[in-house]
């Protein structure tokens, strides 16, 4: 139990670099990107690939990250430059990206058991301080993802407060304007999808180096996991400031994880039937959060619609002499 | 100064829908001027200050500041010499936004934007006492959300966008809104 915990603990982690980058373009730029599907493959396939290869497992992950803010990229110029509809450039982009990502492995799926990634050299610079390996993999893998995700949530907060980065967040939030303000909006596009998927492919490539191998299919319902992550946060801990959302995200993603394993132990699922505990899970963080409110707001006012009975009472008790007292005054 | 030369602006040119909003439009405004346009519905008034300021683009005429041709400039380009309040009090600012973070675009206008913070010590400093002028407590609430302003408070805030006084030419629309106009008899 405690292992399967920690185990949700180090992906929701890893995952989390995803989830900011569709808080990114979700969120800031308002731009449903659907290219994340494709983009995280990409970043698997690339870091695998290269690892197989024998590069250097850090280098491999850091040109992932390339990789994926060059596929941002050509979406944002699909829909900039080539005045294609959001979601349908995201489409294209995934698509494409299959195709592209099978290139670039080869075949359908690359293993890398007995590779050396970021996280086996982690684990032996943890035996080096004298952990035993288990302790080393474990403590290992869940202090260096957390200080990685939380420098990617340090990164997205600083430069979100940029000059540059005002002008994405009105880019997506009220276009007219900050072009009004001569901020060319079509570049911001290009950017703010450049970044965000980057970040999906670095998550990519994390992941596969996690799980021990790359494969054509992992990247399906990606963005829904992302959006998953950032609703969850979003209706947990709240949005009032881009660090606060950051965080969010961060958290989201984590107990996203945590559901998700704890769903599975269930005897009567089995691990084909992640994808649809997910859509429930998003089904449900979309729909539930609104009939909370409704139902707090229907409370409120029954509450004060019986408050102001009790008054009117009180006062035609308590004052109705004095009342017929005044219109005989008058 | 600001120029236009015989301007046409036809919609939907060549079908029954066909609108002529713009015929042969000749105007010329120079530093200082003040000037007032007046028009019933329809008239084409906010065609022509889309037209200036580069949201749409001119069937056939040129328009000039201070002797350079903008007429095909784009309008992000083109800003950095127009300011301009829109006729939506919700146009003019970005509302998931705080009032300082809206102050430091418009700040940063004319420059190019770079990696640095956008809304610095000194900055906030600067739109405190900005705001201050607008006298309605907007300088006390710098994080605020603008969304949450009333619209007169949107507006006001859109006005101290302007571009500073030392740009070649300021073009500051304040167009009526539809609701308020003078009755038409
Ligand atoms: N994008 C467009 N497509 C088609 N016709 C348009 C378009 N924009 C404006 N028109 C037409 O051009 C004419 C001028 O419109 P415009 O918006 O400039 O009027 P206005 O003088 O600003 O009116 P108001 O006082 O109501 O704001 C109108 O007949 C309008 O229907
Ligand atoms: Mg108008």
């Amino acid at each position: 139990m405690l292992t399967a915990m920690t185990g949700a603990v180090e992906s929701g982690l890893i995952y989390a670099i995803m989830a900011l980058g569709v808080y990114l373009s979700f969120r800031i730029l308002d731009f449903p990107d659907l290219t994340v599907d494709g983009s995280f493959v990409t970043g698997a396939a690339v870091a695998a690939t290269l690892i197989v290869n024998g590069a250097n497992p850090f280098v491999a992950t850091c040109l992932a990250l390339f990789v994926g803010f060059v596929a941002g990229c050509m979406t944002g110029l699909l829909h900039t430059a080539g005045k294609v509809n959001p979601l349908l450039s995201g489409i294209l982009m995934m698509i494409a990206l299959y195709s592209i990502n099978l290139r670039i492995m080869g075949r359908s799926n690359v293993p890398l058991l007995n590779q050396k990634t970021v996280f086996t050299t982690i684990q032996e610079w943890g035996t080096k301080i004298g952990l035993d390996s288990a302790a080393a993999k474990t403590w290992g893998i869940l202090l260096s993802m957390t200080l990685l995700a939380l420098l990617f949530k340090w990164f997205t907060d600083w430069f979100l407060q940029t000059e540059i980065g005002l002008a994405i967040r009105a880019t997506g939030d009220n276009p007219r304007m900050i072009r009004s303000l001569s901020a060319n909006t079509n570049l911001l596009i290009v950017l703010g999808l450049g970044l965000s998927n980057a970040m999906v492919a670095f998550s990519g490539a994390l992941v596969a180096q996690y799980g021990a191998f790359a494969d054509v299919g992992m990247g399906i319902g990606m963005i829904i996991i992302g959006l998953a992550s950032v609703i969850i946060g979003e209706a947990v801990f709240g949005t009032k400031t881009i660090a606060r959302a950051t965080l969010a995200v961060i958290g989201g993603a984590i107990i996203y994880r945590i559901v998700v394993s704890l769903a599975l132990r269930v005897q009567f699922l089995e691990t084909g039937d992640v994808k649809l505990i997910t859509a429930c899970i998003v089904i449900l963080a979309l729909v539930v959060p609104q009939m909370v409110r409704q139902q707090k707001e229907k409370k409120r006012k029954e509450e004060k619609r019986r408050n102001r009975a009790q008054v009117m009472a009180v006062a035609a008790t308590g004052k109705g002499e004095a009342d017929v007292a005044v219109k005989r005054d008058l | 100064m600001l120029q236009l030369k015989g301007i046409y602006k036809v919609f939907h040119e060549g079908t029954p829908d066909e609108k002529i909003a713009l015929q042969n439009i000749h105007l010329t405004l120079r530093k200082g001027d003040f000037v007032t346009v007046i028009g019933s519905n329809g008239a084409g008034k906010s065609t022509l200050m889309n037209l200036i300021s580069g949201v749409l683009f001119p069937d056939e005429g040129t328009i000039w500041i201070d002797g350079q041709d903008v007429t095909m400039m784009p309008e992000y380009v083109r800003s950095r010499y127009i300011g301009r309040v829109f006729q939506d009090p919700m146009a003019g600012t970005a509302p998931n936004m705080t009032i300082e973070e809206n102050l430091a675009m418009a700040y940063t206008r004319n420059q190019k934007r770079t990696l640095r913070r956008g809304v610095t010590k000194k900055r906030r400093d600067d739109f405190r006492e900005l705001l201050s002028t607008l006298h309605l407590g907007l300088e006390n609430r710098l994080q605020a959300k603008v969304g949450l302003l009333s619209g007169g408070e949107r507006q006001a805030l859109s006005l101290l966008r302007r571009p500073s006084p030392n740009l070649p030419f300021c073009c500051s629309m304040n167009i009526q809104r539809p609701s308020i106009q003078p009755e038409r008899s």
